[in-house]
């Protein structure tokens, strides 16, 4: 494959597609398949062909379309009008108004101003939702390959990684690390193997912009990691999936034998002395997985524990190797970043946090989904604009970042802006892009206690404070939700968070107080009226265990002692 | 029916046996082999623990210790019939809680005690459709903006399809 033939394969299917009048395209992401897309899409297969439209219009299945709340969505590309929530039933109606060019149909219709996508400006999920996950020559056709090209053909790897340097890309996983002097750091360490890992674990729970981009445009994902390979100096490369994405892992594995047979990746792509392969590596469902250390072991066969960093996978990973660990939107960014620019990447969000963001909003807004904005995009415009407000027309009560590892933020501050730094100034995190609205239906001690049962139960037990932290931090909790907590209760809560934060090893008990602290500041209030009234304002604490004694003389042996 | 048996259980150690090919030395695989095994037998028993073990001269209690670990492997045979209730956040503030009391009280048990419950209830950290929460899997249904009337319902009709 030369750079040239990768053009002519893009132009041929461009010309094909070009035969078409219109495409009808179905979402094929997990929320829309779990709605009933998978019928939909047999439907309109044969209603066209009853139509006699079968060559005149492509009928394809596509990656997430972004709002999922509202699924199964269809769009038709003449008019580009997109269908929301449309059933069987619709499908006759949908190809009659297509092929007798009537605009009767306005069942489903979405309109044309909706906000939702107004307020958007793709740049990860640019192709997602438009193009065929299972087709190489569709992406191609989107200039999918040709940031690889031009690096292998054009650049060395050092202008590659200075390119990535300047444009001020930060790891999307979390952790916000400079992703070009991440690279800089494994392409300097001691020549030999190195590797290129792409975390696919997506942990959070209530977070699916990884699943959907893998499922929705793998070969982005391919591309990013070559483009990698070739800066650092690696010639594997592992994408770790967790084992619950069947649908993902099928579309991954098919990507990556299609870029095989297409010699996309393998030996002497693009006819130079660049070699790099791609395996699969599937998880097998623990949280802490994520957590870079971890799941370099649980590549290895082991179980993944974490382990004390440094050193740091870039100095030494896989089998002891420089690795670069990157989540798969931070690796979907490079290709634009290689084709458009640095300067380009640079202008868009805030000097701090450059760039975009997938947001997977879910919760008590009106449109759920799949959201990409600008850094720096105030939480006002996310849940008001992008979200369409609070369902029931309620009021929003805080939003939750970061999940497990984030924090709460009150409603108060819905006018800070979305980026690294100002999220950890009202005392959450981005993490990976999960941002879940909450009401006045939300009890945020319940939230609380939930957050911690999440972290005990996924704590994998290798240090003490976070083992034993998690499980006391857990029951005080719940003893606040069920009306037997003291004031006492609280002052422990607190020095908890402070020892675990302080000594646990990994990531995961480190941040794990964080939904708690939030709460306790923000939401001091509503944790003391469940102390000392036994009343929950949203109604959710059942206080089953209430009763006088529990204002009665301490019993217990620590409060004899602060007696 | 029992040759029947027999020839798929072979089959099934065919795939196993040809992972394990596959992987010959390479003490990474471990976990791989570990998928391979339950996607053919849908659970790992200790037979096939142990066997794994011998075939890639792996200490047995590593074995059953990686596998044990991970949350994802199943150790038991899976039941018959299962109700998922997703105890992720998006759903958890779309109220999955009290969907789950709801349906441990409404759903799947039958009135005799000594009667065996219809389908197993548990919990699963993300079904995958977060914008549509509460989401209960049964079987392998997924209901979106589940109730209680859903998920019997959705019972009921795989009865019906089973008969
Ligand atoms: C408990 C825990 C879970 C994590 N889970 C994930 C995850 O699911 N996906 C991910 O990309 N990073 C996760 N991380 C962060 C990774 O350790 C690592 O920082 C990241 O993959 C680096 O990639 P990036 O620089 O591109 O963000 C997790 C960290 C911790 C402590
Ligand atoms: S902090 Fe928790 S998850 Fe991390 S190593 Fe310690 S016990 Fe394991
Ligand atoms: S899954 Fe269809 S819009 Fe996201
Ligand atoms: S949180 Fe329930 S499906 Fe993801």
């Amino acid at each position: 494959m030369t750079i040239e033939e990768l053009y002519g394969i893009g132009e041929e299917f461009r010309n094909k597609l070009g035969t078409f009048r219109a495409e009808i395209q179905v979402c094929g992401g997990g929320g829309c398949l779990a709605a009933g897309a998978d019928d939909l899409l047999k439907n309109f297969d044969s209603a066209c062909r009853q139509h006699g439209l079968e060559n005149k219009v492509r009928v394809v299945a596509t990656g997430c379309m972004g709002l999922c709340g509202a699924g199964p969505l269809v769009r038709v590309t003449l008019n580009d009008v997109m269908y929301t929530r449309v059933t069987p039933d619709d499908v006759a109606g949908i190809v009659e108004d297509y092929s007798r060019k009537l605009k009767r149909y306005k069942e489903r219709l979405l309109p044309g101003d909706f906000a939702f996508y107004g307020k958007q400006s793709p740049v990860v999920l640019e192709h997602m939702g438009h193009i065929d996950p299972w087709s190489i020559e569709d992406y191609i056709a989107h200039s999918g390959y040709e940031a690889l090209a031009k690096s292998v053909t054009y650049h060395n790897p050092e202008s590659v990684i200075l390119e990535i340097r300047n444009s001020g890309l930060r790891g999307r996983g979390g952790g916000g690390y400079p992703t070009g002097l991440k690279w800089d750091i494994v392409r300097r360490g001691p020549a030999g193997n190195k590797y290129i890992v792409c975390n696919a674990d997506e942990g959070d729970p209530g977070s699916f912009m990884d699943r959907a981009m893998l499922q929705g445009n793998p070969h982005s994902i391919l591309e990013g990691m070559a483009i990698a390979g070739y800066a650092v100096g690696a010639q594997q490369g592992y994408i770790y999936v967790r084992g619950e994405y069947t649908r993902a892992i099928e579309c991954m594995r098919h990507a990556i034998e299609e870029a095989e047979r297409m010699r996309l990746l393998g030996n002497r792509i693009f006819e130079s002395g660049f070699n790099f392969h791609v395996d699969l590596r599937v998880g097998a469902g623990a949280f802490v997985c994520g957590e870079e250390t971890a799941l370099l072991r649980s590549i290895e066969g082991l179980r993944g524990q974490p382990r004390p960093r440094p050193p740091f996978p870039s100095q030494s990973g896989l089998w002891g190797k420089p690795t670069v660990v990157n989540n798969v939107e931070t690796i979907v960014n490079v290709a634009p970043i290689v084709l458009r620019g640095a300067r380009w990447f640079s202008g868009v969000g805030t000097k701090g946090s450059t760039g975009t963001k997938v947001i997977a909003l879910t919760g008590r807004v009106n449109n759920t989904g799949l959201v990409e904005v600008p850094m720096g995009t105030t939480l006002r415009t996310i849940v008001e604009d992008i979200g369409g407000g609070i369902v029931n027309d309620g009021i929003c009560k805080a939003v939750q970042s970061g999940g497990p590892s984030g924090g709460c933020i009150p409603a108060k501050h819905l006018d800070v802006s979305y980026d690294f730094d100002s999220l950890s100034s009202v005392g959450s995190m981005m993490g990976s892009g999960g941002l879940v609205v909450m009401d006045d239906t939300t009890c945020m001690v319940d939230m609380a206690c939930y957050f911690m049962d999440f972290c005990r139960s996924e704590s994998c037990g290798k240090c003490i404070p976070c083992r034993v932290g998690t499980v006391q931090m857990h029951r005080l909790l719940d003893k606040i939700r069920r009306g037997s907590a003291r004031e006492s209760d609280i002052e422990t809560l607190e020095e908890l968070c402070v020892m675990i934060k302080d000594t646990s090893l990994c990531g995961l008990g480190q941040s794990s107080p964080n939904p708690v602290i939030s709460i306790l500041h923000y939401f001091r209030k509503e944790v003391e009226q469940h102390v000392f009234e036994h009343s929950c304002p949203a109604g959710v604490c059942s206080f089953e265990d209430a009763d006088p004694a529990s204002i009665a003389p301490p019993t217990s042996s620590e409060d004899i002692s602060h007696a | 029916m029992n040759a029947d048996h027999n020839s798929e259980q072979r089959s099934r150690h065919k795939q196993l046996d040809r992972a394990l090919t596959r992987h010959q030395g390479a003490p990474d695989a471990l976990v791989e082999v570990l998928h391979t095994a339950q996607q053919q037998f849908g659970y790992l028993s200790k037979e096939t623990l142990s066997y794994i073990a011998a075939q890639m001269q792996l200490p047995p209690s590593h074995v059953y210790g990686v596998a044990s670990y991970y949350p994802f492997f199943r150790l038991t045979p899976p039941p018959e019939r299962e109700v998922t209730i997703c105890a992720g956040t998006a759903c958890y503030v779309n109220g999955s809680s009290r969907l789950e009391k709801e349906i441990r009280a409404h759903c799947c048990a039958t009135k005799d005690p000594n009667d065996t419950p219809a389908a197993d209830i548990g919990t699963a950290r993300c079904l995958g459709a977060c914008g549509n929460g509460p989401i209960v899997r049964v079987n392998n249904d997924v209901l979106l903006r589940a109730n209680v009337d859903d998920v019997n319902a959705a019972l009921a009709q795989q009865e019906e399809d089973a008969s």
